[in-house]
Formats: structure tokens, C-alpha cells, sequence
């Protein structure tokens, strides 16, 4: 019985979606376990740490999928596809709090310091990540989230790029001045602040 | 030359990489060459590299969340609503139809639905007369061909009846001055061109008023069209035969119905006395001759009700 019946935790991302596309929920089921932590860990990041928001944009996002799996291009990988959809909602909700802050500049700083302690997690830890949000909410939403891909998801540079639509040469030039931004904007995290002074440059 | 091809393919990613696996002190040549064409020098190198790591570390140590249960119980709702079978659906919709919540919402579909049922009758009601129509007109043609030396030949016998019929106005109008002759001749003639049903009427009326010795003269030598009484009941020739309705009229009747209408009665016993030469019959005319002057002699009116007729014309 196990030869014909194949376990759909051990298939691909694409073959479940095939799977979805015929109505099987347990593809569908497969798909959500696979990828809601990830994912609400993403739109956490990228939604100012509100969990309930990140919640809300999980279930739309799978609700989606559920409503409408013909969408998907069956050309692209699933997960780039995934993200993809993610960071557009997430881009979307950024352009819906700035008319909102225009319009109520109060509800900036309520956004901006919603920042949760993260249980088992240092002092230093816990102060670097607030730092950390506080200053990828300052950049641009693709920088962010090309940022929060890279360094939070692990996702190689080729996903980014087909995610974003862009060559890597790009998303790597992107990066790069993300980390430099933010390290520059982050000096109390220096380890070596006098000796990093001292070193001049070769040219 | 190995070196420059090394340090050729550098690049931002690379020095990345390079941030989290050395420190800038543990670069070597080249690599410190490239690092500082894209740096400012080691201390943007070496603060790029701690905040790398302390990303790094951040997310090792920040675990993954959990999404809350009630939102995959969601998810996993919508995705069996959407598979639901179509004929579920549709039976829903027809129970909805049916049992409707708000009846109110129906007044635009009822309306709809019923000006296209009229649409619908009126259409075939129009499709069946103009259907009708052209139904008549090829009958007409069919029937005109085949039909056209009957329907002269009818044309023929209506006129000769008609003939007949104003024969019979003259002997009624001229009765006292008709002679034998020319009542044998329009005899001879009604019987030429009497149709089926008025054979028919004679045939009951001579049963009705000829005795059984003039029936047999009758039938031998069928009566003239003058003698066809116009107030004969129209009765059954087979009830005829069967002999009841020698019980239903009487000779008192007779003469009643002849009261009635004098000239016709006394013509036609006229005729009935020339043609059988019945002395009773002679003397019954006599009867009905006096009976006639005594009507003339004795208005139904008195003097005073003509003048006063005439008064009130006035």
C-alpha cells in the first residue's frame, strides 16, 4: 500500500500545488504547515511586529491561494511565487498606513514602537532587534524587505530577484547598501569604535 | 594571475560573505583591496560585520512564531467551501428560490419573467392567426378547381329556385285568378327544381294534411310549390313515417292555421279541390270564402278607434 500512496509531506512545493489545483485538501494542508511560521515570522517583520496583523495577512494570503489557485504560474517556483504575493500585500499596507499617517500623524509612533520582548532573548539582543525594526521601518519597503529575505529568511539571491523581478546584480547591490545604511545608523552596536577610527585607507 | 582572477569576481554578496567569516585583519591582500574600493575603510568594514552578526544571531536566537489555530481551522474553511459540489450549490439556490427570506427582492425578476411569458403568448397568438390565414387562402384555391362546375351548377339551380319562390309569391299574390294550367306547369316546375329538403317538407306536410286518397295522388303527382305552407313545422321525416303526427294535427287545427292566413288557406284549398276534385273539398272552400267576407265584413276596429288613430297622427 505504501508503493502507491505517496506521503504528500515529502513533495515539492509544485507537485502540492498541482495537488491544490485538483481540490485536494491535504496538499493544501501540507502547504499551509509548510509555510505559515515563515511566513508570519515575514509579515511580523514587515508589519511593525503586530501579530495580529501578521495573522490577518497569513489567513487573506492562504485564503487566496484557496479561492483563487489558478493564479498561481506554475512556471515560477511556488515559494518565489509565495513571496512575491506577500511582499505585495505587505507594500500595499505600507501605502494604506502612509495615507492613514498623513492624515493622522499620531498613528505613526503608535506603529513605530510596537516592538515585542522576545522571551529567552539578551538585553543587548532584545535592544539590537528593536534598533533593528525601528531602523528597516526608516527604508525603503523593497530594501526592507529585500533585507529581511535575505538575512531573516535565508533565501538565496536568484529566489530574490525572481521574487522582486530584478537581476541579482541588483539585489546584491541592494543589500549592500542596506547593511551599510544600517550599520552606519547603528554605531552603538560597534564593537571596535576607537580601533575601527584608527585604520586608514590604503588609497 | 590566479589572485587577480580571484579578485575579479568579488563582489558585494562576496564581501558579504567576507564580513561574516573574517575580520578585516584576516583579509588578505586582494580582499582588502576590494573591500576598501566598495568601504570607507576597517571601521565601516568591521561595523558592517558586527551587525551582521548580531543579525544573525538575533534570528538564531528569535524563534519562528506559530500562527494561531482558529486561523488554519479559517483557511482550511474557505478551502472546502470552494470545493463544494456544484449540485449542492444549485440545490441551495433552489430552496432559496423557493423559501425565500425577503420576498420583496422577487418583484424585478417576477416582473421580468412575466413580461416575457406575454412576449411569448403574444408572439404565438400572432404566429397562429397569420398561420390561419395562409391556410384559408390555399384552401380557397384548392376548393375553387375542382369545385368550379358544381358551384355554376349550384348558381344554376339557386336561380331557378328563386324563379320558383317568386312563382310561389305570384300564385300566393294571384290565387283566386290562377287556373289549373299554370298551377300544374309551376307544379311541374317546383317539382323539376325542389331541393332535397323541401321534398323532404312536402313530403311531411302532404302526410300532415292530405287524407290516405290524396296521398296516393300526391305522391303520384307531388303538390305545387303554392301549397307549400311557410308556417309548416319542420319536423322529422322519420317521425314522419312513423305515423305521429297524423295524431298530433287535426282538422281543426288545420282550419285554425287557415283562419290565420286566409288567402293562402282558401289558394290552397282551391288547389286541393281542382286537383282531387273532392266535392267535401269544394264545399270546406265554400266554408272558408264565407268565413273570409265575414273577417272583411267585421273590422277588428270601430270607427272611433280609426279617428282616433288619425287624431293622434295628426
Amino acid at each position: 500500500m505504501a508503493l502507491f500512496r505517496t506521503d504528500p509531506t515529502d513533495l515539492s512545493d509544485e507537485r502540492l500545488m498541482e495537488l491544490v489545483l485538483r481540490g485536494d485538501e491535504r496538499a493544501f494542508t501540507v502547504l499551509f504547515d509548510r509555510y505559515q511560521r515563515k511566513l508570519l515570522t515575514y509579515f511580523h517583520r514587515m508589519l511593525w511586529q503586530d501579530r495580529e496583523r501578521a495573522e490577518d495577512f497569513l489567513q487573506d494570503l492562504f485564503t487566496k491561494i484557496a479561492q483563487r489557485p489558478h493564479s498561481y504560474n506554475s512556471e515560477r517556483p511556488f515559494r518565489t511565487w509565495l513571496y512575491s504575493v506577500a511582499n505585495n500585500m505587505c507594500k500595499n499596507e505600507y501605502r494604506r498606513m502612509a495615507t492613514r499617517t498623513a492624515a493622522v500623524p499620531e498613528l505613526k509612533a503608535t506603529n513605530n514602537h510596537t516592538v515585542e520582548a522576545a522571551g529567552g532573548i539578551g538585553v543587548d539582543h532584545e535592544r539590537f532587534s528593536a534598533r533593528l525594526e525601528e531602523e528597516l521601518d526608516k527604508l525603503d519597503p523593497d530594501h526592507k524587505a529585500t533585507f529581511v529575505m535575505r538575512h531573516h529568511e535565508d533565501m538565496p539571491i536568484k529566489e530574490i530577484a525572481s521574487v522582486f523581478g530584478i537581476s541579482e546584480g541588483t539585489v546584491k547591490s541592494r543589500l549592500f547598501y542596506t547593511v551599510k545604511k544600517l550599520a552606519a545608523n547603528m554605531p552603538e552596536f560597534d564593537p571596535r569604535p576607537k580601533q575601527a577610527a584608527s585604520v586608514a585607507r590604503p588609497r | 594571475m590566479k589572485n587577480m582572477d580571484r579578485t575579479e569576481r568579488y563582489d558585494p554578496e562576496d564581501l558579504e560573505h567576507l564580513m561574516l567569516e573574517r575580520g578585516f585583519d584576516e583579509l588578505l591582500e586582494e580582499e582588502r583591496a576590494y573591500a576598501l574600493r566598495h568601504l570607507d575603510g576597517r571601521a565601516e568594514y568591521e561595523r558592517m560585520r558586527a551587525l551582521l552578526h548580531h543579525v544573525r544571531e538575533e534570528k538564531s536566537e528569535r524563534p519562528l512564531m506559530d500562527a494561531d489555530p482558529a486561523v488554519r481551522e479559517r483557511v482550511l474553511a474557505a478551502f472546502r467551501e470552494q470545493r463544494q459540489p456544484q449540485w449542492r450549490i444549485w440545490l441551495n439556490s433552489v430552496g432559496g428560490f423557493l423559501l425565500p427570506s425577503r420576498p420583496s427582492m422577487y418583484w424585478r425578476p417576477a416582473l421580468a419573467l412575466g413580461t416575457v411569458a406575454a412576449l411569448v403568448f403574444t408572439a404565438l397568438v400572432t404566429w397562429n392567426s397569420l398561420e390561419q390565414k395562409d391556410n384559408k387562402v390555399l384552401a380557397e384555391v384548392k376548393q375553387e378547381v375542382p369545385n368550379a362546375p358544381q358551384a355554376a351548377a349550384k348558381t344554376d339551380e339557386e336561380d331557378q329556385l328563386e324563379e320558383v319562390a317568386n312563382t310561389e309569391n305570384d300564385v300566393e299574390a294571384h290565387t283566386g285568378e290562377s287556373t289549373n294550367a299554370s298551377a300544374s306547369q309551376d307544379a311541374d316546375q317546383s317539382f323539376r327544381y325542389r331541393t332535397p329538403s323541401m321534398a323532404r317538407t312536402q313530403q311531411v306536410e302532404d302526410a300532415v294534411d292530405s287524407p290516405k286518397e290524396m296521398e296516393q295522388v300526391v305522391v303520384a303527382e307531388p303538390a305545387p310549390p303554392a301549397l307549400m305552407d311557410a308556417t309548416t313545422p319542420d319536423v322529422d321525416v322519420a317521425q314522419a313515417a312513423a305515423g305521429g303526427l297524423k295524431k298530433d294535427v287535426s282538422g281543426t287545427a288545420v282550419t285554425a292555421n287557415e283562419v290565420a292566413s286566409p288567402a293562402a288557406s282558401r289558394a290552397k284549398a282551391e288547389k286541393r279541390a281542382e286537383i282531387t276534385g273532392n266535392s267535401d273539398a269544394m264545399a270546406y272552400n265554400e266554408g272558408l270564402v264565407a268565413d273570409e267576407r265575414q273577417v272583411s265584413s267585421a273590422p277588428a276596429y270601430t270607427e272611433d278607434d280609426l279617428i282616433g288613430l288619425l287624431r293622434a297622427a295628426w
